[in-house]
């Protein structure tokens, strides 16, 4: 179970903040299910910010009307997967519909992180990042970039399946998201030293660690959105 | 110590000692009004005038309001309505542990005044809540008092410092951390506790009673109601009081719906009995006995307890799978719901 989360939701260098973040938690007779999901809207793009609002938005709601359906006759990954997937493809018709009606192009990165007991159950499009924060900040996905463009996200062009990536942790589980704004500066090993448990043990403390990361990723030139999202599960 | 009277106002006696003053009843010479009286000297001057200024914000009928504040050379007054009524430590005396019914009936109470402060503008948060500070008045309404410990504003909330009473005051409050919101939740929480087991969390060790320690006929509703409000970690607890309103209202529906155990219990016993006449019928028949007025009967129960029951299974309440939803937090710059 999650004992609490942060979060860094900075403009940086850039009028509007297009990343989203949304953290969602249900108890259920079964355990406690938790989501964070962290959506970069394409700064290239137009109306970056609609396009992460929408996917967290209907995320949402898929967490709280869909999710315990499936999850009532017992946790399947399997299942789930389905489930989220084929919510993920509505959502991509719905944004490329939008777009081609308007003339614009709403697309969006997303990392979606999933907590269902001990099991853990990654989704992932884009070039943000997600870390398990173990004895070093080790990355768990790919970054869909192909010679510094981004080649797969939602809402533009053809429907590209997400990444998955699923697991079990065992005494504590840390995880960490974030945009690509936030890692293009800063190295793992300095995530995995600012957000040590020895250094943060409450929510207040991980959210100045992750401030404190943003600001040096801005010294070191960054200028775009930063976002980021903190998880620390425990026993 | 006397007090002076002073402007206007005549001493009657003492209405109550704190940490932030001594408040005593007073009446006004002129208009022969009883009124409270918070009298604060040297450094408490201060504290008295923020409590001043959160008070003045509030109109709350629940709530008494501020008549005047009176600044003299070396004292601090506050001059605030007088509710008469019983001190609700005192009324509980003896009443406690209460049926659950009747704790949930005073928590909601409670809770509805807290609610308005979380729900004010500023937002303000309490921070001392427990039995001492709500006055029963004679129409049996509840009414909040001292807000000595108050903060008002968004960023005051994330003060430091040590206040509130032990066995009320939630850890981060008891550790000097920051207190808030979640603070009166917790303290919200702790007299649930204590209407409900009797055990008064202001004596040793100093923290409320567990769920566990709750008697046999507390529903599991209200022990994972406990459980949430007083989670050591402010996080996980409801973040104010207009969700652990939310809360309390689930609990009372929910009880409500235990109605349908006595349903339950009717259900069975007829059918029972069906069951035994049927039973009589059949042997009735083996002995070629006339039962043609007794099988229409069994039958015609038979089928209205069918009937009774397809609709109870498709229509009646539902065993709900998610008990809770939590956090429910979205960062965007996104205005709009929907595309």
């Amino acid at each position: 179970m999650a004992d609490f989360f942060a979060v860094l939701h900075e403009c940086g260098g850039r009028k509007v903040n297009q990343d989203c973040i949304t953290l969602q938690r249900m108890v259920t007779r079964k355990g406690t299910v938790s989501l964070a999901m962290l959506c970069d809207g394409m700064g290239g793009m137009d109306r970056g910010e609609i396009a992460s609002g929408y996917v967290a938005e209907r995320i949402g709601v898929w967490f709280y009307d869909v999710l315990p359906n499936v999850l009532k006759g017992g946790y399947r990954a399997g299942k789930v997967s389905k489930s989220l997937q084929r919510c993920l493809f509505r959502i991509h018709e719905d944004l490329r519909e939008y777009g081609e009606q308007r003339g614009l192009h709403c697309g969006t990165t997303f990392t979606l992180l999933l907590l269902v007991g001990r099991c853990w159950q990654l989704f992932h499009l884009g070039d943000s990042s997600a870390y398990r924060l173990e004895r070093r900040a080790r990355r768990i996905t790919f970054s869909h970039t192909q010679k510094g463009g981004l080649v797969k996200c939602i809402g533009i062009g053809r429907y590209y399946k997400p990444q998955e990536k699923r697991g079990r942790w065992i005494k504590k589980g840390d995880f960490l998201l974030t945009s690509d704004g936030l890692q293009r500066f800063i190295k793992e090993q300095d995530l995995y030293h600012a957000l040590s448990r020895e250094r943060v043990t409450n929510r207040t403390q991980a959210e100045k660690a992750l401030s404190d990361l943003a600001k040096v990723a801005a010294r070191r030139g960054e200028s775009d959105n930063m976002s980021a999202v903190y998880l620390r599960c425990s026993i | 110590m006397k007090q002076k009277n002073i402007c206007g106002y005549r001493i009657l006696g003492v209405l109550g000692k704190g940490g932030q003053g001594t408040v005593y009843l007073a009446q006004h010479e002129v208009l022969h009004r009883k009124y409270a009286l918070k009298y604060a000297y040297g450094a408490e001057r201060a504290r008295l005038r923020q409590e001043a200024a959160v008070m003045k914000e509030l109109t709350d009928r629940r709530i008494p309001y501020l008549v005047d504040q009176i600044e003299d050379e070396e004292v601090s007054v506050l001059v605030m309505e007088y509710v008469e009524g019983t001190n609700l430590k005192e009324y509980l005396k003896g009443r406690v542990p209460m049926e659950e019914d009747e704790a949930l009936a005073v928590l909601q109470q409670m809770t509805e005044i807290v609610a308005y402060l979380h729900a004010q503008k500023g937002i303000v948060a309490h921070r001392d809540l427990k039995p001492e500070n709500f006055v029963m008045a004679r129409d049996g309404s509840l009414h909040l008092l001292d807000f000595g410990t108050a903060l008002t504003g968004i960023e005051s909330l994330r003060h430091k410092d040590l206040c509130g009473t032990p066995g009320y005051a939630s850890p981060e409050q008891m550790n000097r951390g920051r207190s808030g919101t979640e603070s009166d939740v917790y303290a919200l929480g702790a007299v649930y506790a204590y209407l409900l087991t009797g055990i008064d969390p202001t004596l040793p060790p100093f923290h409320p009673p567990i769920p566990e320690e709750c008697p046999e006929g507390v529903s599991d509703e209200s022990r994972d109601f406990l459980r949430k409000a007083l989670h050591p970690a402010p996080e996980m607890r409801p973040q104010d009081a207009g969700r652990l309103l939310q809360e309390i209202e689930k609990i009372q529906k929910r009880k409500k719906h235990l109605l349908s155990g006595v349903e339950n219990f009717a259900y069975q016993t007829v059918l029972l009995i069906d069951v035994f006449v049927a039973s009589v019928l059949v042997w009735l028949r083996y002995r070629e006995m006339p039962a043609e007025w007794g099988e229409c009967v069994c039958g015609g129960i038979t089928i209205l307890l069918l009937i009774w029951h397809i609709l109870r299974t498709v229509l009646g309440p539902k065993e709900r799978f998610v008990i809770a939803r939590e956090w429910n937090v979205t960062y965007t710059s996104k205005e709009m719901w929907g595309l």
